[in-house]
């Protein structure tokens, strides 16, 4: 027994080691990377000429969204950018999605020529606003989130496009944020940025006025979590183009690209991660030149689940989305750096590292009940489980205040920290059981379902698409 | 507490590694209140730099000299970034009593040693002071700079030459420019725009044809359909008659469909042909613009080219022509022979109908 215990341990502790070894390493480019956008961003300069920007088409997929999609495109069309399309496409909603789309933006009927170029489900009809001539919206019968955005980009007019959901919440200037990368460098096929939490924060209009620390601890947790997720996670991964995730609330991608490529998979719970896994597949294949970058900065705002039940089936949906996108695209695998990186740390740590995880747990405890491990063994194990998860997100607090401090109290920054050192304590122990749950649903191939998202600031009816490229995984510690 | 001469490795490791991470936690939560302290102290420091020297600024506009406060070395960065906000929001008179202050002040020898010790951003605030301030002697330090990284000090550096002496920056500006691979054209348009569009468009139509790369070449083109002028637009018909790469083919188009000469009808025909699409659709937009009388007949006949993009301009220069009769386009719109033809009518009548 106690052999097997003492395998087990130097497997965890070997386990812990190369993922903190990794995370170490992430931190590092993260702080350097952090450092020179804060200098791109202070460059006058860099406020490029309207003449040169890119127009980009705005995906706003709907299903029985009566309740805020006027609103929601009403503030899209508020952002500053020289040239965009609204294209809203109504996925065979069984509310009244359509009509409040008619009452509000006078659409009328006209023959669009259409290419199916991305194959769907049948679409029924084309209008155009008389009002908003940029807003388009697309009619067509059910067939799903993914489905919704392929039948948009058929139609989209311009080389650059990017899904928005119906309740995420934008700064005025994303689109310049996140198509900034498209100018800097021609081998850019898709960019993203940040998402933070909105909870509790104050919007008009549908932007964000002043953002607020949510007060449930919960939510909190998840603050600490996006921070470490997208402030040292994403930042690191992309300064070496392996970056596998991008925010699917706000992520920029070239047209044709995304339609070579076959454009989105409708049979994943995580479509818009398995479009950036199947991106850097089919580039690396056909060993052409790409990128996809990522910025640091907030573009995207959203709400955090506030209860458990919700957050616990937040996280098994986005852990079964991981598992699809890494089993549909295993031909990335030791291919350039995200075949023999990337890849494999996700599938090895991100994905199946929740099952090292709880059994960690579960062997420590279970030996120490046994007395098979000493009360200082027992210790041992709890500090480097506490003392790495805490180093790492502290280490993401000062990231977020070398570069944004978007919480500007004092008092907000000790309830970060305060959430830093408390989510060890169960949230991350809860986390990594979901995962688990995740990976096992997955690995049994259990019918997927998007499940329903109560939410309570930004509104929206209980049936509509609930997120899924949010996900902050990438750096769960 | 335990005692931990009887346990094994794998507990002494873990032990080790957990206070090591517990330290590096506590160092990085002293390092997070530290820069909230110091991001604190910054801003009140600015408000207090601010309290001193903008109302020095402001008598200076009204040439009232008064008395100029010492300039304290760590000030400098602050200082001249609010002259530089200053002189960003004026224009005229003021403009050169600022100047008039700043070499008072020592604001300009403050500049000059923040060119070479300052961190990245104070590189930028020194080379946009610099270039507001048209200091002839600041030409060798910005000459340096846009030698520098990242492309942010460059630019700006280069902008400073340009404000400075016009002519001469743009030609020596120019050549940096083609050779910069990471200079967007947006980029470099920002940087020519404070010199004359001619002496731009002469010196850019100059490299733009002497390049001997297609990208430097389409990116010097660029800034030809941005900023206007005879050179450019002389030099887009030059390259256009030399069978260019498609990608500054399509941008000489561009250039020729902004300048609207009939003339250029002739060059731009033949690539109604070419075999890459975006070209096609580039000559497309191009001849629409330029409105020859026989012209829209042509465009016509691409309704039922074989690209998307290219059939979707032919129809929307078609139904906005004035050479032909809506009823005639309804017309075409329902007999054309080609069903893509007919497709892109109807998309387009109905869109341009709807708004």
């Amino acid at each position: 027994m106690s052999g097997w215990v003492s395998v087990g341990e130097w497997l965890i502790l070997g386990y812990f080691i190369i993922l903190h070894f990794v995370y170490i390493g992430l931190n590092f480019v993260a702080y350097a990377s952090i450092t020179r956008s804060r200098l791109r961003r202070f460059g006058a300069l860099t406020a490029v000429d309207p003449a040169f920007m890119p127009p980009v088409t705005l995906i706003v997929p709907a299903y029985n969204e009566e309740g805020g999609i006027v609103a929601s495109v009403k503030s899209i069309l508020q952002l500053t950018y020289p040239t965009f399309e609204v294209v809203v496409v109504n996925d065979g909603s069984t509310d009244g999605t359509l009509d409040r789309l008619h009452e509000a933006f006078a659409l009328a009927e006209y023959g669009e020529a259409y290419r199916d170029r991305v194959p769907t489900a049948p679409v029924r009809r084309f209008m155009i606003s008389r009002t908003y001539p940029a807003v388009r919206v697309v009619d067509k019968e059910n067939g799903g989130k993914a489905d919704a955005v392929n039948a948009a980009v058929n139609v989209a007019r311009y080389p650059l496009f990017c899904t928005i959901d119906a309740d995420s919440v934008l700064q005025r200037d994303s689109i310049q944020r996140v198509v900034q990368p498209f100018l800097d460098d021609g081998s850019v096929i898709a960019s993203g940025g940040t998402i933070r939490v909105i909870n509790e924060s104050v919007i008009r209009e549908g932007f964000l006025e002043q953002l607020a620390m949510p007060s449930k601890m919960l939510v909190r947790f998840q603050v600490v979590e996006y921070l470490r997720a997208f402030l040292f996670g994403r930042l690191g991964w992309s300064a070496f183009n392996g970056l596998l995730v991008l925010s699917g609330a706000f992520g920029m991608f070239r047209k044709e690209t995304v339609i070579a490529a076959g454009g989105f998979r409708t049979d994943t719970l995580g479509e818009d991660m398995e479009m950036v896994v199947r991106l850097h597949r089919i580039m690396r294949e056909a060993k052409r030149k790409y990128r996809v970058a990522y910025i640091p900065d907030p573009i995207v705002f959203t709400e955090a689940p506030e209860n458990l039940r919700t957050l616990g089936r937040q996280r098994i949906r986005w852990q079964r989305g991981l598992g699809e996108s890494l089993r549909m695209n295993r031909g990335l695998a030791f291919r350039g750096f995200p075949g023999w990186v990337s890849y494999p740390f996700n599938l090895l740590f991100e994905m199946y590292g929740s099952f090292v995880e709880v059994l960690g747990y579960l062997i420590t405890a279970v030996a120490f009940a046994t007395g098979t491990i000493s009360l200082s063994a027992f210790f041992a194990f709890l500090l480097v489980s506490f003392g790495l998860g805490l180093a790492f997100s502290a280490s993401a607090v000062v990231l977020e205040e070398l570069s944004f401090h978007v919480y500007p109290r004092r008092s907000d920054l000790l309830a970060l920290m305060g959430a830093a050192v408390l989510e060890n304590f169960g949230y991350r122990q809860a986390n990594a059981w979901w995962r688990l749950i995740g990976v096992i649903r997955h690995v049994r191939g259990a019918e997927a379902s998007w499940g329903v998202m109560t939410r309570r600031g930004i509104a929206s009816s209980g049936d509509a698409y609930t997120r899924s490229g949010e996900s902050p995984t990438g750096v769960h510690t | 507490m335990f005692d931990l001469s009887g346990e094994s490795v794998i507990v002494r490791i873990s032990i080790v590694i957990g206070l090591g991470a517990l330290a590096a936690a506590s160092v990085f939560l002293l390092v997070a209140f530290a820069l909230r302290g110091r991001l604190v102290r910054q801003t009140e420091r600015r408000a207090a730099i601010e309290a001193v020297w903008l109302p020095v600024m402001l008598q200076s506009m009204r040439q009232e000299f008064p008395t100029t406060p010492t300039l304290r070395r760590r000030e400098r960065g602050a200082v001249l970034a609010l002259w530089n906000r200053m002189t960003a929001a004026i224009e005229g008179e003021a403009v050169e009593r600022l100047c008039v202050f700043a070499d008072r002040a020592g604001l300009i020898t403050a500049a000059r040693a923040l060119s070479k010790e300052g961190s990245g951003e104070e590189l930028v605030v020194a080379a946009t002071f610099l270039g507001r301030n048209r200091d002839a002697a600041g030409v060798p330090v910005l000459l340096d700079l846009a030698q520098k990284e990242p492309i942010v000090v460059r630019a700006e550096a280069a902008r400073a030459l340009v404000r400075i002496e016009p002519e001469a920056g743009v030609r020596s500006v120019v050549p940096m420019i083609a050779r910069w691979e990471d200079c967007h054209s947006a980029v470099a348009v920002a940087i020519l725009r404070d010199a004359p569009s001619e002496v731009v468009s002469e010196v850019v139509a100059g490299h733009a044809l002497a390049a001997q790369d297609p990208g430097a070449q389409a990116r010097l083109v660029d800034v030809l359909a941005i900023i206007k002028g005879r050179a450019g637009h002389a030099a887009a018909r030059t390259l256009l008659d030399r069978q260019p790469p498609p990608e500054v083919a399509s941008r000489c188009l561009a250039v020729l469909r902004e300048h609207r000469a009939p003339e250029d009808a002739i060059l731009v025909r033949p690539y109604l042909k070419h075999e890459m699409p975006f070209v096609r659709v580039q000559a497309v937009a191009a001849l629409a613009r330029l409105q020859g009388s026989g012209d829209v007949w042509r465009i016509a006949g691409c309704l039922g080219d074989r690209d998307w993009w290219v059939r979707n301009r032919a129809a929307r220069a078609v139904v906005t022509s004035p050479a032909i009769a809506r009823s005639l386009v309804e017309l075409l719109a329902s007999v054309h022979p080609d069903r893509y033809a007919r497709g892109a009518l109807v998309q387009v009548l109905g869109e341009i109908g709807a708004s």
